[in-house]
């Protein structure tokens, strides 16, 4: 299989984020800039020469955001919240919040009347896919990086930024070979989504010396074979509660359908012409995530992906009070149901006895997976 | 804390407005209208709110609002049947309770009897990406379900340009009024119809037009007594929300001014004597807008309220510049600095002595900044203010005993407070 030591590693710094990031940069006292989600163009911060550190939601009790959002308000956003509240985001220099969705554009709102520090910018994104969109982005990118030489002092040039697309595309495609060793019983489910979830973490040009260490040992590696495997979609894939549960059943997630996952690397930016038109043009068209106007296209992507990668079943997981993934679950089930392909739809609210009720509802799901399509297809009719 | 007792002062309370009264039976025309001009073969639009429905006068569109017939439903008290509907079909009981009761009504078809006779049906959808991403994924559902064509304007999220204290971005005006132009094809295509300029030009002047009338009932109001109150508010909204653009929302608004003047000259307010005034924050609670004369007993009056309004009329002259101007000026486009700045404004301009702020359980957008806004007024405005959780049209997150208990110890503070 694969070189699991650096799985392990990157799992770590991974759980471990705020400690490993603060002891990184009381090292070498770069600059870092915190994001949440990955419609933010991180390349606009690696070419201010600032390091991007992803901000998650984490699976606890909030302690403090409960006094600014209701339990009923997304878990990720009021999560991310509440560590920002009691202060673990304070090796930040700044924090770019994308328009994103509704409740992670608010956050910026709270962030500025009680967090305060560091000082917070949203970067508006279009919703509608087109040439206009992209124009409209084009000149929010402008504007971001204006804020950024006058807020922070960071400069960023065409040269910088061309230099940056190509650093993350770099990220991109050894991300990409991993999601293939997944496909091929090379990286586990887990392993490729510590990858996944350390790339928000780790200063990108360490993180792919990292992984092309991994990469390169992927070909020697042996064909693991697994009773049952499933396609994950997903928002945010935030922690590892239902991949380690499907391992543990003795299943493998083979397709990372998610933010961080496969939807966050199947396109590079094209590294020719105007780099600023370039950004802005994959983030528009090429995110595809549920909060764009772009009927159908996630639906090519998931359709294609079965095509290409056999698989027994589906978990279409959301978090609570998310409209937009919710809304396209309905369309996303209709369509792997309608490949044959057996879907359970899971959602969280990161309330810890969750678990178990995931464990069982997931326990339950492979039997029916194991028992074959055909009787799952009867069950659908 | 014990139920505060009723004011033993002599009450007078006024009863609704005739223009409300008139609004009720607007409300029916319209929807008979719509279905009339449907039988007619004209075409129907189902379009969220902010799309540019003056244009759609214009070139002989029947706008419909799937938003609108969800608070119909909810007055009517069938938005719980179907909500379950959708449900049933396996939409998350967490989605916006509009979306779930129209989607209930599309899948419903006529086996759950709806008021007005139902939407007629739609042959496309408009929608914008204001406020919520929500209203998008909702429509983008329908268009799916139903096979229609969509079109979709971007509307640049306003950030902190709100209410006049920070000019509008030029940039997103510039990028708004291009999405409006480019809506004109879509139009002629779906409707064989041509752009008519001076027909727009003549909408735009009767939104306008509608628009100032209506901006003078909100300085009336300030006068104490307060001569209109929120419960007739959130009825007369109607014609600024859904005929801008037309000579009926110019008569009514007409009709209304006057009322509300006569008031104001004879000193009559909703409660009289009045003796606190409070101001509602987001949208109501649909199926009890009953709720709105509950201060009655206690002499008080909610006086105004932050939804619906706009304070930018569009201008005729710079036709699709001007409709984005008006669109971007829209609170519910803005960020919760926007809305706490909002609602400052109205607590000083319309001396209240307390807030209610409705927490929507489905309403995404407006209900992540409750709490914030909570806090801004108790704090920067030093107000009380009582937090309503329930649902603007789910009728099962409602509880009339918690409700009122909250409602009750707003009014034991508010007295405490005043002496």
């Amino acid at each position: 299989m694969s070189d699991h030591n650096t799985f392990l590693e990157m799992r770590q710094i991974y759980l471990n984020r705020h400690a490993w990031t603060s002891q990184q940069k009381s090292l070498n006292k770069i600059p870092r800039v915190g994001f949440i989600c990955r419609l933010t163009p991180v390349e606009l911060i690696l070419a201010s020469r600032a390091i991007p550190v992803e901000l998650f939601g984490e699976r606890k009790q909030p302690l403090s955001a409960g006094a600014y959002m209701e339990s009923n308000v997304c878990p990720f956003a009021r999560n991310i919240l509440d560590d920002a509240l009691i202060g673990r985001y304070g090796y930040l220099d700044a924090v770019i919040v994308p328009h994103s969705c509704d409740v992670v554009t608010k956050i910026i709102d709270f962030w500025k009347a009680y967090v305060q520090t560091p000082p917070v910018y949203q970067i508006w994104i279009p919703h509608v896919v087109s040439d206009h969109a992209v124009a409209g982005l084009k000149q929010e990118l402008y504007r971001m990086a204006e804020w950024f030489t006058r807020t922070l002092g960071l400069d960023i040039s065409s040269q910088s930024l061309r230099t940056a697309i190509q650093v993350i595309n770099t990220s991109r495609r050894l991300l990409r070979q991993l999601h293939r060793g997944c496909q091929e019983g090379k990286v586990q489910g887990s392993e490729f989504l510590a990858a996944a979830l350390s790339r928000g973490i780790i200063a990108p040009e360490q993180w792919n010396q990292m992984v092309a260490g991994i990469v390169e040992t992927l070909n020697d590696g042996k064909m693991g074979t697994s009773a049952v495997r499933l396609l994950l979609s997903a928002a945010a894939m935030e922690d590892f509660q239902v991949i380690d549960t499907v391992e543990k059943l003795g299943g493998s997630v083979v397709l990372h359908e998610y933010c961080d996952g496969y939807r966050s690397c199947r396109a590079d930016i094209l590294e020719e012409g105007d780099p600023w038109l370039q950004v802005a043009s994959h983030y528009v068209r090429e995110t595809l995530c549920p909060r764009f106007y772009q009927p159908g296209l996630r639906l090519e992507l998931v359709r294609e992906m079965v095509s290409t990668t056999s698989v027994d079943g589906a978990i279409a997981y959301a978090l609570a009070n998310c409209d937009c993934y919710q809304f396209e679950e309905m369309a996303l089930t209709e369509t792997l149901e309608g490949l044959g392909i057996p879907t359970i739809s899971l959602h969280t609210n990161y309330e810890a006895q969750q678990n178990e009720q995931m464990f069982t509802r997931l326990e339950a799901f492979f039997e029916i997976v194991q028992g074959g399509s055909k009787t799952w297809q009867r069950q659908c009719q | 804390m014990a139920t505060p007792m009723p004011v033993t002062t002599q009450l007078t309370r006024v009863k609704a407005l005739e223009a409300t009264r008139a609004c009720g039976k607007l409300i029916k025309k319209f929807y008979q209208d719509a279905h009339e001009g449907k039988a007619q073969g004209k075409k129907v639009a189902w379009c969220g709110v902010r799309v540019p429905i003056e244009l759609l006068y214009a070139m002989d569109v029947i706008p419909v609002f799937p938003e609108h017939f969800a608070t119909y439903c909810a007055a009517k008290k069938v938005a719980v049947s179907l909500c379950e509907r959708a449900e049933s079909a396996g939409y998350s009981s967490d989605l916006c309770s509009y979306a779930r009761c129209v989607i209930g009504h599309v899948l419903a078809g006529e086996s759950i009897e709806a008021p007005a006779g139902g939407l007629p049906t739609a042959d496309f959808f408009l929608v914008t990406t204001t406020t919520c991403d929500t209203r998008v994924k909702w429509f983008e559902e329908m268009a799916r379900i139903t096979g229609k064509p969509i079109h979709v304007l971007e509307l640049p999220y306003g950030r902190d340009t709100f209410a006049g204290e920070d000019p509008l971005d030029s940039y997103y005006v510039e990028y708004h009024a291009r999405e409006i132009e480019n809506l004109i094809p879509f139009l002629e295509q779906q409707t064989g119809n041509r752009f008519n300029e001076k027909r727009f030009k003549e909408a735009l002047r009767l939104s306008q037009e509608a628009h100032q009338l209506l901006l003078e009932v909100y300085e009336l109001r300030k006068t104490v007594p307060c001569p209109m109150g929120s419960g007739d508010m959130f009825t007369d909204m109607f014609p600024n929300m859904y005929l801008c653009g037309t000579q009926a929302a110019v008569d009514f608004n007409r009709q209304l001014l006057v009322e509300v003047k006569s008031r104001v000259d004879s000193g009559t307010g909703v409660v009289n004597p009045e003796k606190f005034r409070l101001m509602w924050g987001n949208l109501p609670f649909w199926y009890n807008l009953g709720l709105f004369n509950y201060f009655d007993v206690f002499n008080g009056a909610i006086v105004i309220e932050t939804s619906y309004y706009i304070p930018i009329p569009v201008d005729p002259n710079d036709p699709f510049r001007g409709m984005a101007r008006k669109v971007l000026s829209n609170p519910g486009n803005c960020s919760l600095s926007s809305f706490s700045r909002l609602s400052k404004k109205f607590a000083m301009e319309y001396k209240v002595d307390g807030a209610v702020l409705a927490y929507n359980r489905s309403c995404r957008p407006l209900y992540a900044i409750q709490m914030g806004i909570q806090r801004f007024l108790e704090e920067e405005v030093g107000i009380p203010v009582v937090l309503l959780e329930s649902d603007m049209a789910d009728e099962r997150n409602y509880s009339d005993a918690q409700v009122k208990t909250r409602l009750d110890a707003l009014v034991e503070v508010i007295r405490a407070k005043k002496g």
